[in-house]
């Protein structure tokens, strides 16, 4: 890789690591960290990409997901990745909207959190995100149903029932 | 996300990100020289005991090296002398 192809490499997907990496971590500085760690990683073994495996922003993300997990088993080893985490209503009246959906995707196990991160805020498909987290497509599937799962239960205060009828009064 | 809920997707995308500092290019793209520039322009930090140990050796050497040249000194005069026949 040349010197311009990483530049390249950088500064089109700095973003989208970072902000990975920032709504796994909840910190500006952790995730700051994963960016500089991944574009290392990328510039130390750049063999390791293989644009026929993918496209480069997956190859990014898989190496950041990586690394927030290291840390993550680093921090809480007696933890698990994926447990049965049933996400209970959080009443916030401290705060905005924003800091309750922090909050909630936050307390979503990692696993069901990097699920739902990449498949709504970086709008990746599912079979991207497989590919980015090594999973097979049924284990994505049912993280992501599960993440949501706790998402609306979570979140339910500012959300309207399921099906609620938008008539006119 | 699923397609038939965009609430959820509408509320979830209320948390934004804050913005990359600019610090973070000048640490990813500045420490990538290749080693030949290394060698032309690259610096090593070198912890003081190690200085103050290599100082203490250079000294070391220093001292030695005068101490047989004073000690070689004379001999040296003597021969010489002994040759010239200057005694």
């Amino acid at each position: 890789m040349t010197d311009a192809e990483f530049r390249d490499a950088f500064h089109g997907h700095k973003d989208v690591v970072h902000r990975f990496a920032y709504r796994m971590t909840g910190s500006a500085s952790a995730a700051e960290d994963v960016v500089q760690d991944c574009f290392l990683i990328l510039w130390r073994k750049p063999a390791a990409y293989d644009p026929s495996q993918g496209e480069i922003r997956a190859f990014l993300l898989g190496i950041a997901r990586n690394l927030i997990l290291k840390r993550w088993r680093d921090e809480r080893p007696h933890e698990q990745l994926e447990d049965s985490f049933v996400g209970p209503p959080l009443n916030i009246l401290d705060g905005g909207r924003a800091d309750a959906v922090e909050k909630a995707i936050l307390m979503l196990p990692p696993l069901q959190r990097e699920a739902v991160v990449l498949a709504e805020y970086e709008e990746m498909s599912l079979e991207e995100i497989a590919r980015a987290t090594a999973a097979d497509l049924a284990a994505v599937k049912s993280r992501l149903h599960r993440a949501r799962q706790n998402l609306r239960r979570m979140l339910a205060h500012l959300l309207e029932p399921k099906g609620a009828f938008h008539g006119t009064k | 996300m699923e397609p038939n809920d965009p609430q959820l997707r509408d509320l979830l995308r209320e948390w934004q990100t804050p913005v990359i500092s600019p610090s973070l290019e000048e640490r990813v793209l500045k420490p990538r020289r290749h080693w030949s520039t290394f060698l032309l322009h690259g610096s090593i930090q070198v912890p003081l005991p190690v200085v103050y140990c290599l100082l203490a050796l250079l000294i070391f050497a220093g001292w030695r090296m005068s101490a047989r040249t004073t000690q070689t000194a004379p001999c040296a005069a003597n021969c010489n002398q002994a040759l010239t026949g200057a005694c």
